[in-house]
């Protein structure tokens, strides 16, 4: 094929250099399929480099670019339990593209229907309140699968507006408010164990270098057994982390400095209005932890109880969502 | 086959475009849905509203009218001022009075409720379409925790070493209390405020659906009423009230009661 491109080419040269005006018009016209013949090699050339590139980038890593999912086919299945939370109509109407956590009596998000038959009205969660979730992963075609689990808030509000003739009309917004989600994130902590005898909290759920919550490296085997728990809590008072004392929810000296590092780094979510630097809340909050000082404890207390109320009274519902990221073996 | 082949061939370029787009969203947007639904669990919950007390007039009137004007202590000696509490779904709370000691009044709590044959009147702003509607309150004689519907109101910081008034402590303010004419006499000179409390009040009305509604008070502002021919320098004369003397500030506060755990 290029021979005869080639040939062509030293004819139009010969033409050009020696014809009349009628092989010159041929030409003309020769030379337009000429550039719409190279246009479309180009075309095509720029596509093979194109597929070449993303067949590798797929293969290269495995990811939650849904490319690298569909070749491989779905690598695991994340189980849960059986119950709808009473609240999944509205769930559902949100179209969030995940799928509902279910729950039962004992795991749930205080959205389970034993709540209403213990008589609360519209049951929900609260500063004070906590509880715990399970799930597992099961994969689908190894024997074990390790995983990241990466959990995200997302918060909704409920306006009601008055339409006329004494109807109203109710709308659920996703609360796009970076602060208010601040807020959320920081107050509903995660925590992967709780001791069965004292019930205080172990191994907080903390941030990544990008500010997710990921609790990592988690290994299931096929069809096994065994479901995670995570424990939630909304601590009423910022003395449930910071003290020392045996009634709180952290005790272990170690979990207490870990959960006040992480309140230090994410000050701005766990208080309202905080202007002290990262460093002085950790040393603050240290502080307390083994001398009390009311001035110290009030001042953050008091930021710490505003952001509460900032929850109350912006956020209508919340939606904790789990992602899992299989972990890509380094070898 | 070959038709649909043909009538495709028929169709115009924009046409055949519309075609392709159209197919392309068919196959992607199942496949990106069933990827997302095996990727992630979101557990979905409410959060509760933050429990509210809001302190609220008589009738159905916001705090707004809440109003102390036109008191004349030269006619009668009391005068009540309706109030309300909107508990929300607390069952218990504080109401703390504060108020500044310029005139010789003493303040006095007590439970009410709607009665057509009550004594205390409060013109009603809200109800029947915007007119004022005048509504009648009597004391709740038997209302738990009161004495005679009287609720006990416990002096913060009392000082009792002057005879008659319970004053603020005011130590270092003038002990003499004279009248706006008199020389150095301040208007704010006795505004040090008197802190009076009543606690773990129970939240009366509640409704079938757990809501609560307004637990209504009064205030009952008394004083005994100063003689004409009284002059400065007659003994207690501070403790008699004159229409001479027009301001103070009375401060309601509520809070949810905290019970000893």
């Amino acid at each position: 094929m290029n021979g005869k491109i080639w040939e062509k080419l030293e004819n139009l040269y010969k033409v050009y250099q020696e014809g009349d005006d009628d092989s010159k018009k041929r030409l003309a016209s020769s030379s337009i399929s000429l550039v719409k013949m190279g246009v479309l090699l180009i075309f095509v050339f720029i596509i093979f480099i194109l597929g070449a590139i993303a067949w590798f980038s797929t293969n290269g890593e495995v990811s939650d670019n849904g490319m690298g999912i569909l070749v491989q086919g779905a690598p695991y299945t994340i189980q849960t339990r059986s119950g709808s939370g009473i609240y999944s109509d509205i769930y559902e109407s949100l179209n969030t593209g995940g799928m509902e956590w279910k729950i039962s009596a004992d795991y749930n998000f205080d959205n389970h229907t034993s709540a209403i038959e213990e008589g609360e009205e519209e049951p929900g969660i609260e500063p004070g309140d906590s509880g715990k979730l399970e799930f597992r992963v099961n994969p689908n075609d190894a024997d074990s699968i390790t995983v990241d689990c990466v959990f995200d808030i997302k918060v909704y509000l409920k306006t009601i507006t008055p339409v006329g003739n004494g109807e109203t009309e109710t709308a659920i917004n996703e609360i796009n408010n970076s602060v208010i989600k601040e807020y959320v994130k920081s107050h509903i902590m995660l925590f992967s164990g709780q001791d069965s005898v004292t019930h205080k909290y172990t191994g907080l759920i903390g941030d990544d270098q990008s500010a997710r919550r990921v609790f990592s490296n988690q290994t299931y085997t096929r069809n096994g057994a065994t479901y995670t728990t995570i424990y939630w809590v909304w601590p009423k008072y910022l003395s449930n982390l910071t003290s020392n004392d045996n009634s709180e929810i952290i005790f272990a000296p170690t979990e207490r400095s870990a959960v006040i590092q992480y309140i230090a780094n994410n000050k701005d979510g766990f208080f309202k209005d905080c202007s002290d630097s990262v460093s002085k809340v950790t040393s603050d909050l240290t502080s307390l932890s083994t001398a009390y000082s009311n001035s110290i404890f009030n001042h953050y207390n008091m930021k710490y109880d505003n952001a509460d109320l900032e929850i109350g009274n912006h956020v209508s519902y919340l939606l904790l969502s789990m992602k899992v990221e299989p972990v890509v073996d380094s070898e | 086959m070959k038709k649909i082949i043909e009538y495709i061939k028929k169709l115009s370029l924009p046409m055949k475009i519309q075609l392709i787009i159209a197919l392309i969203c068919t196959v992607a947007i199942p496949v990106s849905a069933w990827f997302l639904i095996r990727d992630r669990i979101e557990a979905f919950t409410k959060i509760k509203e933050p429990p509210a007390i809001n302190i609220a007039s008589g009738g159905a009137d916001p705090a707004l009218y809440i109003s102390l004007e036109n008191i004349d202590v030269s006619s009668g000696t009391d005068k009540y001022i309706v109030f309300s509490i909107e508990p929300g779904k607390y069952n218990a709370y504080d109401i703390q009075l504060s108020h500044t000691t310029n005139i010789p009044f003493t303040y006095r709590l007590y439970r009410v409720q709607e009665d057509e044959n009550g004594t205390i009147e409060y013109i009603d702003h809200t109800i029947a379409g915007g007119e004022e509607t005048t509504l009648m309150y009597s004391i709740i004689t038997d209302a738990t925790g009161t004495t005679g519907g009287e609720v006990t109101l416990t002096n913060i910081n009392p000082d009792d070493n002057s005879t008659g008034r319970i004053l603020g402590d005011e130590s270092d303010l003038a002990v003499s209390r004279r009248n706006y004419d008199a020389v150095n006499d301040e208007v704010n000179q006795y505004a040090k405020p008197l802190y009076s409390i009543a606690r773990n009040l129970p939240q009366l009305n509640e409704n079938e659906d757990g809501s609560s509604e307004r637990d209504y008070y009064a205030i009952r502002i008394s004083w005994i009423p100063g003689a004409s021919n009284m002059i400065e320098s007659n003994a207690g004369y501070w403790n008699y009230a004159f229409n001479n003397k027009e301001t103070d500030i009375i401060y309601i506060s509520s809070k949810y009661s905290v019970t000893t755990e």
